[in-house]
C-alpha cells in the first residue's frame, strides 16, 4: 500500500511536469496531437499504478518520451505550414456571408443539430444572425455576427461610421508567408499590397501578421513591433 | 529554445537508457548462461565440490544481475529465476539427477527474459 502511495505521488508530479512542459495550450484549447498525448499520458500513468510488479521506469519513460516528442512536433508545426495542415488540419468555413455551406458540414460529419448547438454555446440562437462561422482545428466554432446583431462598440455610435455587413479581416501574410487565398478574398491587388508594405517600410518576409478586410482596412504586425492602419 | 533543448536531451537520454537496458539484459543473460553451462559441465563430470563453488559464485553474480535489471525487467520474471537459483544450489549439494533439468530451466527463463526485450517485429506487434 505504501508503495502504491509513493508511486502515485511520483506519477502525479511527473504528469504535472509533463502538462506544464508541453505548455499552456494543453490547459486551454487542444489540437489533435495534444489531445492524443494527454490521453496517452493518463493511460500510461495508470498502468504503473495498477501493477506494482511493473518497474516504475516502464511508466515514466513513455510519458517523458511522448512529452518531448510532442514539443519537437509542435516546433515543426510552427515552422512548416504544410506539416501543420497535415497534423492539425485547417479551419473550415461552414457559414459564409450568411449562407450555410452544407458540403463542408457533411465533410466535417457535422449535423445541423451540432451546428445549432455550437452556435447556442456562442449565445447565438438564430442562425440568420451569423455572417461567418468557422470550425477551428480543435473542433470549436468561432462566429462573426452580422452588424445589427453584434455588440455595439464605441465606434458604432458615432454618426459618421458606415455600417455594413463586411466579412472579418482575412489573413494576407502569416509569419513572412504571403497567402494568395486571403489576398484574393480581400480583393487586395499585388500593387495595393506593395503600396501598403512600402508605406510601412517593410517587406513580406518581415511581416509577422498582415490582415485586411474588403474595405481595405488593414492591420500589420511586423516581426518585433506592431502598427495598425 | 530551452524547451526544445530539454526535449531533445530527454529523447536522447531515453534512447540511451533504452539501449543501456537492452545491452545490460543481454550481457547479464550471457554471463549467467556461461556460469550455468560451467555448473552443468562440472555436475556431469561428478566434480561436486567445484560445482558447489560455481553455484555459490552464480548466486553472487545473480544477486548483482538482479539489482541491475530490477529497473527494466518485470519483477515477476526476475522473481521466477530468483526462486530457482537457491533450489539449484540444493540440488547440486544433494547430487540430484534433476540438476541438469533445473539448469536448463533457468537458462530457458533467462533466454525468454532477454528475447522479450529484443526489438524484433514480433515483440513490437
Amino acid at each position: 500500500m505504501i508503495i502504491l502511495i509513493i508511486r502515485t505521488f511520483i506519477l502525479y508530479i511527473l504528469v504535472i511536469f509533463s502538462v506544464r512542459f508541453m505548455g499552456k495550450r494543453q490547459i486551454g484549447q487542444m489540437q489533435p496531437t495534444e489531445l492524443v498525448v494527454t490521453m496517452l499520458i493518463s493511460n500510461l500513468a495508470t498502468l504503473s499504478l495498477e501493477d506494482t510488479d511493473t518497474p516504475l521506469l516502464i511508466g515514466i519513460i513513455p510519458i517523458l518520451f511522448l512529452v518531448s516528442f510532442d514539443v519537437i512536433i509542435s516546433i515543426f508545426t510552427l515552422k512548416f505550414r504544410g506539416f501543420r495542415r497535415l497534423v492539425s488540419g485547417t479551419p473550415q468555413i461552414v457559414i459564409s456571408n450568411g449562407q450555410v455551406d452544407m458540403k463542408k458540414l457533411k465533410a466535417l460529419r457535422m449535423s445541423v443539430d451540432d451546428l445549432l448547438e455550437s452556435l447556442r454555446s456562442n449565445s447565438i440562437f438564430d442562425i440568420s444572425e451569423v455572417q461567418f462561422a468557422i470550425v477551428e482545428t480543435n473542433g470549436k466554432i468561432s462566429t462573426y455576427q452580422k452588424a445589427p446583431f453584434r455588440a455595439a462598440e464605441k465606434q458604432d455610435i458615432t454618426p459618421d461610421m458606415k455600417q455594413s455587413d463586411i466579412d472579418p479581416p482575412y489573413v494576407i501574410i502569416n509569419d513572412g508567408n504571403l497567402l494568395t487565398k486571403g489576398q484574393d478574398a480581400a480583393k487586395l491587388s499585388p500593387k495595393e499590397l506593395n503600396n501598403i508594405l512600402d508605406s510601412n517600410k517593410t517587406q513580406i518576409s518581415d511581416v509577422f501578421l498582415f490582415t485586411c478586410d474588403s474595405n481595405k482596412k488593414y492591420t500589420i504586425i511586423k516581426k518585433n513591433n506592431h502598427k495598425r492602419s | 529554445m530551452a524547451r526544445i533543448c530539454m526535449a531533445t536531451a530527454m529523447i536522447l537520454s531515453i534512447i540511451g537508457v533504452g539501449l543501456f537496458s537492452f545491452f545490460s539484459i543481454k550481457n547479464e543473460n550471457e554471463k549467467i548462461s556461461r556460469m550455468l553451462d560451467n555448473i552443468a559441465y562440472l555436475s556431469e563430470n561428478d566434480e561436486t565440490q567445484k560445482a558447489i563453488s560455481a553455484s555459490d559464485a552464480l548466486s553472487g553474480a545473480w544477486r548483482k544481475s538482479y539489482n541491475k535489471m530490477y529497473c527494466f525487467v518485470n519483477h515477476n520474471d526476475l522473481a521466477e529465476i530468483d526462486d530457482l537459483i537457491p533450489r539449484l544450489h540444493m540440488l547440486i549439494e544433494g547430487d540430484s539427477d534433476e540438476t541438469t533439468a533445473e539448469i536448463e530451466s533457468i537458462k530457458e527463463k533467462m533466454k525468454r527474459m532477454y528475447t522479450k526485450h529484443r526489438p524484433t517485429y514480433r515483440n513490437i506487434l
